[in-house]
């Protein structure tokens, strides 16, 4: 008889989301859906304001990753200005950028995904979360809270806040940098390096543990996509898009962020709040492909700096066939190297004397009908899309945020995980974690995604065809 | 190094949930100048770092409850909430489980309530909130006092 497996809500995610598994009648998966079940509607609640609110209003999107909202957000006015900022408000956009990088990926590979490589995924679920880590693993605890603190004292320091700080804005940024913050910052920057470098190489320690999740955690063909620059290296604030297949061939590059609609289309399905973008040229749902740290791994030629380019040779090792990583598990390796670059990226910013430079901001009112805004958030490509009337105000809004475009392939990885890991009548928690880990490979931010917070008890049911309970599993 | 810590938590466009920041703001101006003030939306494990750091910490949030305005003030300890495994936001007392095993450090910790009205998108303080923020204040400053921090401005709020 066939069943249904629900995880509702999914665990140690940014928001909230359940589940379902279908079983057939030999208790094989026949599909699996990730659902996302807020909705928010900040698209529809910018229309009619000024458009220089946007930043400080998108921002408030996310509490996690609220200055990748503005950057994006502040670049869409930029357009709509049609301004050519400061190169140093550019390169103050960036260190914060990374700053903030920095600080998601501490949260997510530290906090959120450790207990399950730490512990394993077959450990007891009361031991499996964060305190048994601090218990078991203390050093690699206060790195990662240390690692955290830097990035979110980074943008505390040029924001005056660490979280929805107001200072980046349409046409730069609303203040320099000073001789004393960059003198306070340069060293938490090095120690942010040093502990990056550490934790990597412990981790590349631990990577044969994790071979049968490596193995299927979202591990299929599929496209990439994300920015690079013009030398078709790592970039995370301005570029152009570029799309490779499995293979490692490019598909579409150069395409300017204007034009992003020519290679990005977007579909919705009637189970889920969260859009489904895909690859134009493709259709849907074949259109499938990633965003984020391990596609941008994927799709630059490299790094750019020293220390990311030797960790990227060897991330490039993992696939044997030579062509781009495919297992979604290695997004946690990514994450690793992106910490290394920002931090080596920084550094570099912070030790040319015009970063000092007084000249921040360019202003002008709205010049053009229209701004496009992408920059690469910590999840991956974030696109804001702005329509204004004469007077300046927001007609209409588009918001393709990072988790969105990984909608396709995370629904795939939950699919190819249950298929692997789960059977017959009998839920095993540790095969529902493993489920739910391959949505943390992602790292999504759900209340970007919606555009809320969320609660996360587990409640897991398998119910057969007429909806009685076969089994059920309840955890927090 | 600074004694003291104060930690006004909550979000600054979500009614009376902005009474934390909010507070926090003001003692930013009149406390001792060994006493830190930090403001943000919600706990997050770095904080754990920075009140390793301090003797005192002082946590000031808003509560859900039926008497809006009702003003509470508790001692903490450690406490493992496991139901918090999102880990993106931690309560006062996961906070200082995180201090402790993590720095061997314990700072004495309070923390302040006032039971809100309002938590709609608004960055205006319901009446009985705002009533309360003066009487709260006295009492953070009185805290303060009782661990040889006087404030060098203020005398008395209420």
């Amino acid at each position: 008889m066939p069943r249904t497996i629900e995880i509702d809500p999914v665990t140690r995610i940014e928001g909230h989301a359940r589940i379902t598994i279908k079983l057939d009648d030999q208790g094989i998966v026949e599909d699996a859906l990730f659902h996302v079940t807020q909705f928010r509607g900040f698209e529809k609640f910018c229309e009619g304001r000024p458009f220089p609110e946007m930043p400080s209003l998108t921002a408030r999107t996310c509490g996690i990753c609220p200055v990748s909202h503005l950057m994006a957000s502040s670049k869409a006015c930029d357009n709509i200005m049609a301004v050519q900022i400061p190169p140093v408000a550019a390169k103050l956009r960036r260190i914060m950028n990374y700053a903030q990088i920095t600080q998601s990926h501490a949260l997510s590979f530290f906090h959120l995904s450790s207990p399950d490589m730490l512990l394993g995924w077959d450990a007891d679920p009361a031991k499996r979360n964060i305190f048994g880590v601090i218990v078991e693993f203390p050093d690699l605890a206060r790195m990662g809270i240390r690692l955290r603190q830097i990035g979110q004292s980074i943008i505390a320091l040029l924001g005056n806040k660490r979280v929805h700080p107001a200072w980046m804005v349409p046409g730069g940024v609303n203040a320099p940098m000073t001789a004393k913050k960059r003198d306070t910052i340069l060293p938490m920057a090095e120690e942010g390096l040093e502990i990056a470098l550490k934790t990597y190489q412990w981790y590349k320690t631990q990577l044969g543990n994790f071979t049968e999740e490596a193995e299927h955690f979202a591990n299929f063909p599929s496209l990439f996509m994300g920015m690079v620059d013009e030398d078709g290296n790592l970039e995370h604030y301005d570029g152009t898009l570029r799309v490779v297949d499995h293979t490692g061939k490019i598909m579409h590059d150069k395409v300017p962020t204007d034009n992003y609609q020519d290679i990005i289309g977007e579909a919705v399905e009637d189970f889920t709040y969260m859009k489904f973008p895909y690859y134009k040229p493709w259709g849907y749902p074949n259109g499938m492909y990633r965003v984020g740290p391990l596609a941008r791994l994927n799709i630059c030629n490299k790094c750019g700096t020293p220390q990311a380019d030797i960790a990227l040779a060897e991330f490039r090792a993992l696939q044997k066939d030579g062509g781009p990583v495919l297992s979604s598990f290695h997004f946690h390796y990514a994450r690793l190297i992106e910490i290394i670059f920002a931090m080596e990226k920084t550094l570099v910013l912070l030790r040319n004397d015009d970063i000092l430079s007084t000249n921040v901001r360019a202003r002008a009112r709205g010049n053009s009908s229209r701004g496009i805004g992408i920059a690469e958030a910590p999840r991956g490509t974030l696109i804001h899309d702005y329509h204004v009337d004469e007077h300046c105000q927001m007609t209409k809004a588009n918001l393709i945020i990072a988790t969105g475009h990984n909608n396709l392939a995370m629904n795939a990885g939950v699919k190819q995980v249950a298929q692997h890991w789960i059977s017959g009548n009998k839920l095993e928690e540790h095969m529902l974690n493993r489920v739910e880990a391959v949505i943390r490979c992602y790292d999504p931010c759900l209340s970007c995604a919606t555009h809320a917070l969320g609660k996360m008890p587990l409640h897991i049911q398998l119910t057969d065809a007429r909806g009685n309970v076969v089994d059920e599993l309840t955890r927090g | 190094m600074k004694r003291a810590l104060i930690i006004g938590f909550g979000s600054e466009i979500r009614g009376d949930d902005a009474f934390g920041p909010q507070i926090a703001c003001l003692l930013e101006d009149i406390v001792h100048p060994a006493v830190m003030v930090d403001i943000c939306q919600g706990l997050t494990p770095d904080i754990a770092l920075t009140i390793s750091e301090v003797d005192l910490v002082i946590f000031i949030d808003c509560a859900v409850g039926n008497e809006p305005g009702r003003i509470k003030h508790q001692c903490i300890t450690p406490s493992d909430d496991k139901s918090l495994s999102m880990v993106h936001f931690l309560s006062p007392e996961s906070l200082l489980t995180w201090c402790g095993s993590l720095y061997g450090k314990l700072p004495q910790a309070h923390v302040f309530t006032v039971t809100g009205q309002c938590y709609e998108i608004s960055d205006n303080l319901t009446e009985l909130v705002q009533q309360a923020m003066p009487k709260v204040i006295d009492q953070v400053l009185e805290l303060l006092n009782q661990h040889d921090l006087p404030s060098p401005k203020v005398t008395s709020h209420a």
